[in-house]
C-alpha cells in the first residue's frame, strides 16, 4: 500500500506537470483560406470572410490572422452590391464593410504559398505581415474552404493540395516547434478525407462531409443571384455567435455536437486521436479567441533590480579599473557591442530561460527520485 | 492473330462471306432501314435519351430573382402603344423614333445602313463595371419571320433595355438590334458588326431573338427555336438555360414549333426528333426566325416566340425570360464551351448527344458504300477481268458529271431558274439518257460503284457537321441504289425520278408546306448568296453529280438485254 501510495503521488505530479504544460498557449493565430476563384464561388469567399469576422470579434488581432482570398467578389462587376459581401440574404452584416486585411489575394493563393506559410520557409524579403510568426506556445486555427475531393483540395482551378501535403507541413511545424495546438477546420466536399493523413500531435480537426459525400450550400440570395454560404460554415458560425465573452466555457465538442446531419445535410467529422486530451475540455476560445488575460508572475518580484549574469558582467566591466584587461581576462570578446545591442532583450531572455531551466531541473529531479525510489522498492519486495 | 485467322477460315468455310456478297443489296437496304429506325424508333425509347442539365457552373439560371414585372407594366404598355402607331410608317421614321428613346435612356444608338437591305437600328448598353470585351445581343425585328408587325417583342425589348440600364450587375455589354426583319437585314448587320461597324461592343457571346406579334397582353406558352444554318446549333447550355427560365416562370415550353405541347409520350418524342431534323435540314430555306442570322460567328443564338393570346401569362413574363437568360449568361466567365454543340432534343428537357444519334447517318453512308461494293463485285473487276478501260472511263464520266453539277450550281447564280422547266428537264434526263450514253454491263457497274462511293464519301464527310442534311439527303437519295439491271425500265426510271435531288427537294419542301414551293431553288441559291447556307451546293455537287452518273448509266439493259440474259444463264450454270 505504501508503495502504491508513493507511486500514485509521483505519477500524479508528473501528470499535472505534463497537462499544465499543454495548456500553456500564450498567443493565438488564425489562417483562413478560400481556395476557389470565380464569381460562382461567391459562397467560399463569404465563408472565409465570416470566419475572419468571427476570429476578429473574439479577439485575434489582424496581425495574427493570415487571410487568403483567391478572388475578389466584392468588386466583381456581377455583384449587385459593389464593395460588399454578404453571408445571409437578410444583408444585415456586410462582411467586407470594415477594415479587412487580405494577406494573400488572387493568384497569390497557391499551394506553394500556403505550405511556405505554414512551414515559414521564405526568403528574407517576405514581409512580416505575410508570415505565420508562431512559436511553440501558439494555438493556430486553420480554416479552409473550396472545392475538394477525396484527399485533395482544389486551389484556383489550377492546382491541388493533397491531404498528405498538409499532414507533412504540420509535421514540419511540429518539428520546428511552430505550434502548441492546431484546430483544423475544413468545409469542402469530402472534407473529412483531408485530415485523414495527419500524424503530428496536438492537432484537432473537423470537416464538413465524409468520403463520397458533398457539402452543400445553405441558401441563395435572390438579389445577388447566387448561393452565399455553405451549410457547415453557416451552422458553425451560428454556434460561434453564442460566444459573447472571452471566458466562455463552450468547448469544441459542443460546437461539433451542434453540427448535426439535420443541419449540415452531410456528416460532419472530427478527428481527436492526435489531440491527446478530451475534446470537451478544448475550449472554443482556445482557438477562436486570443489570450487576453495576463497573470502577474509573482516569482520575479522586482524586474528592474534583479540581476542577471549579463548584468553582473556589465557591472564588473564598468567597475573594472582597466576594462580592456578585464575583457581579455574574462574572454568577453564582443561583450561590449553585445551589451549595447542586447541590453534589454538579453535581460528578458536570460530571466525567462533561467525560470524554465529551473522548472526542467525540478521535473528531472522528480523523475530521478521516483525511479530510484521505485527501483529500491522493487528490489526489496522479493526479500520481504 | 491465330484466333482471328481461325474465325476468318470458319467464315470462309461456312460460306458466310459469299452469301453476304450475294446479298449486298439486301444488306444495304437493311442498313438504311436500321438507320431510320435508330432515329425515330430506338432513340425515343425509354433509356436511350438523357435529361438535359446545366453543364456550365457559372450559368446558374434563375438564382437571381427576375424583376421585370408589375413596375414595368406601364412602360411596356406605353412603348407598345407608341410602336403600334409606327406600323405603317417608313422604316426611317420608325428607326428615328426608337433611336431617340434609346438615346434618352443613356444607351449609345446607331443606325447601320445597307443599300439593298435597308437600315438596322442598334444600341449599345455599356456594362458599367465590366471590361467591355464581350456582349450579349437582344434582337427584336420590326417584322417577324412571317411578316407580322412585332409589336409586343419591340415593346418588351425597349422596356428591357431601359430596365437593364438601371442595373449595375452587367459584366458584358448589351446590344439591342432592331432590323427590318430577322432575315437578311439582320444577317448583314451581324456581318457588318464583325467587319465594318464603327460602334461595337466586343465579342458577341449570345443572341436572343424575340418574336411577340400583336397587341395582346397575354400569351399561352413559349416556343424555342435554335437550329442554325449549316448544321450549327447553339450550345445546349443556352437552350437549357432558356428552357429552365421559361419553366421556372411556370410556363409551358416547346421546341421547333411542336404543336402538341402537352404530350410527353413516345410519339411526341419521335415527333420532336423529326421536327428537329426537319428544322436543321431546311434551315435557311424557310422563313428566317432570327437565330439563323447569327450562325457562323460562334454566337449562341435562339429565338423565343410567344404563342397564343389567351393567357394566363402576361407580356412582362415574356420579358422576364430574356432578363433571366441575360443574367445567367452575364455570369459566364468564359465562352460557352461546356455541354454539347451537337445534339437532338426529344423534348425541352430530354436530349441525345452526337454519340447516340450519329450511327443513324453512319448506317446510311454504309448503305451506299455497300451498294458501291455490290456494283464492284457485279462488274467482275475483282475476278481478274481486265476492267482498266471501264474503270478509267467511269472515273472520267464521274468527273464530267461533277464538273457539270458544279457548273450548274454556279451558273444558276447568273439568272433565276424557271423551276417548272428545270424539273421537267430533270425528268427528261432520266428518260432520254439512253440517247446520250449507253454503257456496257461492265461499264454500267463501274459507273454505279463510282457514283455510290462518291455519295457515301459525301455523306460521311457531312454527317458530323450537318447531321440532319446528311441524313435527309441520304434517305431521299436511297431509291437510286435500288436501280438494277434486272429491274424493269419503268421502275428504274421512276426510282431515278424520285431520287433526283431537285425533284425530291421540291417534293419534300412542298409537302412540308402543304403547297407547291416553286421558289425553292431560288430560295436555296438566295440562301447561299445572302446567308451563306451551303445546302444548294451540297445538293448540286454532292447529290446531283452521283445521281447524274447513275442516270446516265441507266440505259444499259435496253441495248444489252441479250447479254444480260446470257450472263444470267452463265450464273445459273
Amino acid at each position: 500500500m505504501q508503495l502504491l501510495n508513493q507511486l500514485f503521488i509521483v505519477f500524479s505530479v508528473l501528470v499535472l506537470f505534463v497537462s499544465s504544460e499543454n495548456n500553456e498557449h500564450t498567443n493565438n493565430w488564425a489562417v483562413l483560406v478560400c481556395t476557389s476563384r470565380f464569381w460562382f464561388n461567391y459562397r467560399h469567399m463569404a465563408n472565409t470572410l465570416s470566419m475572419y469576422r468571427t476570429v476578429k470579434r473574439l479577439g485575434i488581432p489582424d496581425s495574427q490572422i493570415i487571410l487568403m482570398l483567391s478572388d475578389d467578389v466584392s468588386c466583381n462587376s456581377r455583384n449587385l452590391y459593389p464593395g460588399a459581401v454578404f453571408n445571409n440574404m437578410d444583408h444585415s452584416l456586410d462582411l467586407y464593410g470594415e477594415s479587412v486585411e487580405v494577406d494573400y489575394r488572387g493568384y497569390e493563393v497557391t499551394v506553394n504559398n500556403f505550405i511556405r506559410l505554414l512551414t515559414d520557409r521564405w526568403d528574407e524579403d517576405q514581409p512580416k505581415n505575410k508570415r505565420l510568426l508562431t512559436d511553440e506556445n501558439s494555438n493556430i486555427f486553420i480554416y479552409m474552404t473550396g472545392h475538394g475531393g477525396e484527399d485533395f483540395l482544389k486551389f484556383q482551378d489550377a492546382e491541388e493540395i493533397a491531404s498528405q501535403d498538409i499532414a507533412d507541413a504540420f509535421q514540419q511545424m511540429h518539428e520546428k516547434k511552430r505550434y502548441n495546438e492546431i484546430f483544423f477546420m475544413i468545409d469542402t466536399c469530402q472534407a473529412n478525407t483531408m485530415y485523414s493523413k495527419f500524424y503530428s500531435p496536438n492537432i484537432l480537426a473537423m470537416g464538413s462531409s465524409e468520403l463520397d459525400e458533398s457539402s452543400y450550400s445553405h441558401h441563395s440570395d435572390v438579389e445577388i443571384g447566387i448561393a452565399i454560404i455553405d451549410r457547415f460554415t453557416f451552422y458553425a458560425l451560428e454556434y460561434l455567435e453564442k460566444i459573447k465573452e472571452k471566458n466562455s466555457n463552450l468547448s469544441i465538442q459542443d460546437l461539433f455536437d451542434y453540427l448535426t446531419f439535420e443541419r449540415v445535410h452531410s456528416h460532419a467529422g472530427m478527428r481527436t486521436d492526435l489531440y491527446g486530451k478530451n475534446v470537451s475540455q478544448a475550449l472554443i476560445t482556445d482557438f477562436f479567441g486570443s489570450v487576453q488575460e495576463f497573470l502577474p508572475d509573482t516569482a520575479v518580484v522586482d524586474l528592474e533590480n534583479s540581476k542577471t549574469v549579463l548584468d553582473l558582467a556589465v557591472e564588473q566591466y564598468n567597475e573594472a579599473p582597466n576594462p580592456e584587461e578585464y575583457l581579455a581576462k574574462t574572454k568577453f570578446v564582443n561583450a561590449k557591442s553585445a551589451i549595447n545591442r542586447n541590453m534589454q532583450v538579453g535581460q528578458d531572455q536570460l530571466l525567462l530561460s533561467d525560470e524554465q531551466s529551473i522548472k526542467k531541473y525540478f521535473v528531472a529531479f522528480f523523475i530521478l527520485l521516483s525511479t530510484l525510489f521505485f527501483s529500491t522498492l522493487v528490489k526489496r519486495v522479493p526479500e520481504a | 492473330m491465330a484466333l482471328l485467322e481461325k474465325i476468318v477460315r470458319r467464315a470462309v468455310q461456312s460460306g458466310i462471306l459469299s452469301k453476304a456478297i450475294a446479298n449486298l443489296p439486301k444488306l444495304s437496304k437493311l442498313c438504311t432501314i436500321i438507320g431510320v429506325l435508330w432515329l425515330f424508333a430506338y432513340l425515343p425509347m425509354e433509356g436511350n435519351y438523357r435529361n438535359t442539365y446545366i453543364s456550365e457552373n457559372a450559368l446558374m439560371p434563375n438564382q437571381a430573382y427576375s424583376y421585370f414585372r408589375e413596375t414595368e407594366w406601364n412602360n411596356v404598355r406605353g412603348f407598345r402603344t407608341e410602336l403600334n402607331k409606327l406600323e405603317h410608317k417608313p422604316a426611317k421614321e420608325r428607326n428615328e423614333v426608337v433611336y431617340h428613346w434609346l438615346e434618352d435612356y443613356g444607351l449609345k444608338p446607331a443606325i447601320y445602313e445597307h443599300e439593298t437591305y435597308g437600315s438596322t437600328l442598334y444600341a449599345v448598353l455599356n456594362a458599367q463595371r465590366g471590361d467591355g470585351t464581350e456582349a450579349m445581343v437582344l434582337t427584336a425585328p420590326w417584322f417577324n419571320g412571317d411578316g407580322y408587325f412585332n409589336t409586343g417583342a419591340l415593346a418588351v425589348s425597349v422596356g428591357l433595355l431601359r430596365f437593364f440600364s438601371t442595373w449595375p450587375v452587367w459584366s458584358k455589354n448589351i446590344i439591342l438590334v432592331i432590323p427590318e426583319n430577322p432575315g437578311v437585314p439582320l444577317r448583314s448587320w451581324v456581318e457588318a458588326y464583325h467587319t465594318s461597324l464603327p460602334l461595337t461592343a466586343g465579342t458577341i457571346e449570345s443572341a436572343v431573338v424575340l418574336d411577340y406579334t400583336g397587341m395582346s397582353d397575354y400569351f399561352d406558352y413559349i416556343d424555342v427555336e435554335y437550329a442554325g444554318l449549316n448544321g450549327v446549333l447553339p450550345n445546349l447550355d443556352l437552350v437549357n438555360t432558356a428552357v429552365h427560365v421559361i419553366e421556372h416562370e411556370g410556363m409551358k415550353v416547346t421546341i421547333n414549333g411542336m404543336k402538341n405541347y402537352m404530350a410527353n409520350d413516345f410519339e411526341a418524342k419521335a415527333q420532336n426528333v423529326l421536327l428537329g431534323i426537319e428544322k436543321m435540314a431546311i434551315a435557311g430555306l424557310n422563313n428566317i426566325k432570327g437565330h439563323e442570322s447569327f450562325s457562323g460567328w460562334r454566337i449562341q443564338a435562339l429565338t423565343l416566340k410567344a404563342r397564343g393570346i389567351e393567357g394566363p401569362f402576361d407580356i412582362t413574363t415574356f420579358g422576364r425570360v430574356p432578363e433571366a437568360t441575360f443574367r445567367s449568361v452575364n455570369n459566364m466567365l468564359e465562352k460557352f464551351h461546356q455541354s454539347f454543340f451537337f445534339y437532338l432534343l426529344l423534348s425541352p428537357k430530354w436530349f441525345v448527344s452526337i454519340a447516340s444519334y450519329l450511327p443513324a447517318a453512319v448506317l446510311l453512308s454504309v448503305s451506299f458504300a455497300l451498294s458501291a461494293l455490290d456494283a464492284v463485285f457485279k462488274s467482275g473487276l475483282l475476278n481478274g477481268n481486265d476492267g482498266s478501260k471501264e474503270s478509267i472511263l467511269a472515273l472520267v464520266v464521274c468527273g464530267l458529271c461533277t464538273a457539270f453539277s458544279f457548273l450548274l450550281s454556279m451558273l444558276s447564280h447568273v439568272g433565276s431558274l424557271h423551276p417548272q422547266v428545270f424539273l421537267v428537264a430533270q425528268v427528261s434526263i432520266v428518260f432520254s439518257s439512253g440517247w446520250v450514253f449507253s454503257p456496257s454491263i461492265k461499264m454500267y457497274h463501274c459507273l454505279k460503284a463510282a457514283a455510290f462511293l462518291y455519295f457515301s464519301i459525301v455523306l460521311t464527310s457531312l454527317l458530323v457537321v450537318h447531321f440532319a442534311l446528311a441524313f435527309v439527303i441520304g434517305i431521299l437519295a436511297f431509291p437510286m441504289t435500288l436501280v438494277s439491271s434486272q429491274g424493269s425500265k419503268l421502275k428504274n426510271n421512276l426510282l431515278l425520278v424520285i431520287s433526283n435531288p431537285f425533284i425530291a427537294t421540291f417534293a419534300v419542301t412542298s409537302l412540308l408546306r402543304d403547297q407547291f414551293r416553286w421558289e425553292i431553288f431560288d430560295r436555296m441559291i438566295f440562301a447561299w448568296e445572302s446567308l451563306g447556307c451551303w445546302t444548294w451546293h451540297i445538293v448540286c455537287i454532292g447529290w446531283y453529280a452521283p445521281w447524274l452518273v447513275v442516270a446516265l448509266s441507266n440505259n444499259v439493259q435496253a441495248l444489252s438485254s441479250k447479254n444480260d440474259e446470257a450472263s444470267k444463264e452463265k450464273k445459273n450454270v
